[in-house]
């Protein structure tokens, strides 16, 4: 259990405060967005730092494979904070703006009482996507399927908004690597607009990449682990005409 | 002039293809009439780097006018191949639009690299 990361809920995030956390999950193969700005610059929207704002489908892959833990952020934070002293400081720095220093927090925390706090305010993943999307949806469930059909088979997944797709897949780190794939997942019987396929499949191979559909597929579907089994077709222009 | 005969005169005349088939496709009893027609022929030079040298290959001619399309309508594409000859790794789509024009995309099964252009 020492070794989960804790994934800590807060609202409607999920965020990851620790560096050398984030560095594992790096390793993992999970992304995520850093989302931290400068106390001066809330609005600041390039160079973000930490911490790292996990989907939760990645959160939900982690869950799966143990590797992490989600944690409730007010009853995880509470905790923490009783441990650790806290010895505020407030300096000024350049400008007349004032700070409040504090210590690393996770520095006074040891691997056995970090497991027992996460063991205390863990949530689990149906819970969160009730708190998030209302109630389970099964829209959400298959998302977080291809996520893991994805993740894998060492694709590394991004959102897919920038390419007009659910997730866009790389090859591997996506510092190093360009997407090949952009996924756009469908449930049983939902259709999609041919000329979508046009639009979509000519963007994509402009950009040198695949538009992938993925969904259940109708035949080998396993009713007793209740897991979807997936099937994709990727579509790219032909090339002429 | 049917799609299947629009697609061939265009694949012949605008896209100089030889030897295009029209092929009857038999449709299971259960399943929804195919929306689609079936054809195969000899493209003028390899579509892709990595096909091999005169490859068959298969078009399913769809018009772009019944807008909705499916996962399942797309394994249909192979099935109907299916029931003539080995499952292809890939077919493709041309798409026929009310104004002659028609547009070819390949269709994949499953998930693939990217071509390198």
């Amino acid at each position: 259990m020492g070794d989960l990361i804790p994934l800590v809920v807060n609202g409607g995030s999920i965020l990851v405060f620790e560096l050398s956390h984030v560095k594992r999950l790096r390793d993992l193969g999970i992304v995520g967005i850093l989302s931290g700005t400068l106390p001066k610059a809330p609005q600041q929207n390039v160079f973000l730092g930490l911490p790292l704002r996990l989907s939760i489908y990645e959160a939900a892959w982690l869950v799966n494979q143990s590797l992490g833990v989600l944690v409730d952020g007010l009853r995880y934070n509470e905790q923490v904070l009783n441990i650790s002293s806290l010895k505020e400081e407030t300096v000024e720095l350049q400008g007349g703006v004032e700070y409040v220093v504090t210590e690393d927090t996770y520095s006074q925390v040891d691997d056995e009482q970090l497991a027992k706090i996460c063991r205390d305010a863990e949530i689990s993943v149906d819970a969160l996507m009730v708190r998030l999307f209302g109630s389970v949806k099964t829209r959400q469930h298959l998302l977080s399927a291809a996520f893991n059909y994805f993740r894998d088979r060492d694709y590394y997944l991004m959102p897919g908004l920038r390419f007009g797709g659910d997730f866009v897949a790389y090859p591997g780190d996506p510092l190093k690597f360009h997407s090949h794939l952009i996924l756009k997942v469908l449930e049983q019987k939902e259709s999609f607009d041919l000329l979508q396929l046009v639009t979509s499949g000519r963007l994509a191979t402009a950009v040198k990449k695949a538009w992938v559909l993925v969904g259940e597929s109708s035949t080998q579907r396993n009713k007793q682990n209740q897991k979807p089994s997936l099937h994709c077709f990727s579509i790219e222009w032909a090339g002429f005409g | 002039m049917s799609i299947a005969q629009q697609t061939l005169t265009n694949l012949v005349h605008y896209n100089l293809w030889t030897d295009v088939t029209v092929h009857d496709v038999q449709e299971s009893a259960e399943s929804t009439p195919y929306r689609f027609a079936l054809l195969s022929g000899l493209p003028p030079s390899k579509l892709d780097q990595s096909d091999k040298e005169g490859l068959r290959e298969w078009v399913i001619a769809r018009l772009l006018e019944d807008r909705h399309s499916s996962m399942s309508e797309i394994e249909q594409f192979f099935r109907a191949i299916e029931s003539l000859a080995p499952r292809p790794k890939r077919v493709t789509l041309a798409l026929v639009n009310d104004d002659a024009t028609v547009t070819y995309y390949f269709v994949h099964d499953g998930a693939i690299k990217p071509r390198q252009n």
